[in-house]
């Protein structure tokens, strides 16, 4: 791998794991807005190295998320990275150096993967199974919320806000 | 400064701070198949106990007492989420999936209050992934707290011109988080070109081989832990698919 893709793979896991890290109010419960999640549509303009980025720091960023204020952390820390990983991927396949439409179907779909997956293991934590029960629905509805403003809304404007930034200067 | 505080091993001189990480690794994966096959209150309640234990034994019984804490409320969501939407069995199922969470957890920050970041990106190497990737993993925790300067500067730069970072309502404060990514991811950017330059320059990835200062080795009693661990576990699933546990594990509490 070239020594440029590591140096940019593994500042955005930092970026990651310092917004998750620095920016704790509102990522740590159970239904959570997680600033940092608007990093994953990155993978759409940066390719691979975001993807790998948003993995490491995921799982960086739980690690050393101040002690005491959830335990969830330590099982988010392998749950969301999978999560990340697989969402910035497909988001990669979809619209990496394609056109707006296209990434806007790519945040969609990171949405819904992030949702499910980390809906299931929540859940799946919670009550030992995957069902449509209560619990299900009101930690799928919680994340859904959360991934749609975190990922959707801000992650999609500074994923535009960037390209018009960087295709001006070094891209 | 305080918020680099979740950076700092409390480096302790216990055997288990000895293990070396891929045993303690091995007894985390032991624990969690463990307690995802039980759904009973006794087996659970033993395997919490259990990592109490270890978590006695490297001493860690402070941050960990701290972790528990912060969960409680959590906990008490588990709970009642779980009454709510089961049949029969309440109290018992609830009870739990309660004591499910709870060593999960524990066993968890049992791993991370134990392994230091250089020996977790000592064992990933020595676990045949690519140095590449162990690099980015050091790299990333490195520049953590560089990143939190940084963050720190642009949102001082961006209060400075008048921005009210904590004010506003909703969609407010949602727009200046996206005045706060933007010239962060930018400038950030910039800055991995700088660091690939410093990589190359001090030849990263010209040889294949390297030497390393510490070098992991697995000691006797890693392999007896590990080869005692693996054959709990499998014992225990073995017996628990031919129905030979022990009744007196699946006691329901409500009975008694």
């Amino acid at each position: 791998m070239k020594t440029q893709k590591i140096a940019l793979a593994s500042i955005i896991a930092a970026t990651y794991a310092s917004l998750v890290i620095f920016l704790p109010v509102i990522s740590f419960y159970a239904w959570q807005i997680r600033i940092a999640d608007a990093l994953l549509p990155l993978s759409t303009i940066l390719g691979i190295p975001a993807v790998i980025g948003v993995t490491i720091g995921c799982f960086i960023g739980n690690l050393f998320a101040p002690w005491g204020s959830f335990g969830l952390i330590m099982l988010d820390a392998i749950g969301g990275s999978i999560a990340n990983l697989i969402a910035s991927y497909i988001a990669y396949r979809i619209a990496y150096n394609k056109n707006r439409l296209l990434r806007l179907v790519a945040t969609l779909c990171e949405i819904i993967i992030v949702t499910i997956i980390v809906g299931s293991y929540l859940t799946y934590i919670f009550s030992g199974k995957i069902d449509l029960s209560p619990t299900f629905i009101a930690t799928i509805l919680g994340i859904f919320t959360g991934s749609v403003i975190s990922i959707g809304v801000i992650g999609f404007t500074i994923t535009e806000a960037i390209i018009k930034t960087l295709y001006s200067k070094n891209k | 400064m305080s918020f680099l505080e979740g950076f700092k091993f409390r480096r302790k001189d216990t055997r288990i701070h000895k293990l070396d990480p891929r045993t303690k690794f091995i007894i985390v994966v032991v624990y969690t198949v463990l307690s995802l096959i039980f759904f009973n209150v006794i087996p659970l309640f033993i395997l919490f106990l259990s990592t109490i234990f270890l978590i006695y034994m490297a001493e860690s019984m402070n941050e960990w007492k701290k972790t528990i804490r912060g969960m409680f409320f959590f906990l008490t969501i588990i709970f009642i989420l779980n009454f709510i939407s089961i049949s029969q069995n309440k109290i018992d199922y609830s009870l739990a999936m309660v004591l499910r969470f709870l060593t999960l957890t524990s066993i968890f920050s049992f791993f991370f209050l134990t392994t230091t970041p250089d020996e977790l990106a000592l064992a990933i190497e020595a676990s045949g992934i690519s140095r590449d990737y162990s690099l980015m993993f050091t790299m990333s925790l490195r520049f953590v707290p560089t990143l939190a300067k940084d963050l720190q500067t642009i949102m001082d730069a961006l209060r400075s011109r008048g921005l009210e970072l904590e004010k506003g309502g909703f969609i407010q404060r949602i727009r200046n988080y996206t005045y706060v990514l933007v010239p962060l991811i930018v400038y950030e950017i910039r800055r991995s070109l700088m660091i690939a330059e410093a990589l190359e320059a001090r030849g990263y990835g010209a040889t294949d081989k390297i030497s390393t200062y510490f070098e992991l080795r697995m000691k006797r009693i890693d392999y007896i832990i590990t080869v005692i661990a693996i054959i709990i576990t499998i014992l225990v699933i073995l017996l628990k698919i031919y129905g030979m546990l022990p009744s007196w594990l699946f006691i329901k509490i409500s009975n008694i």
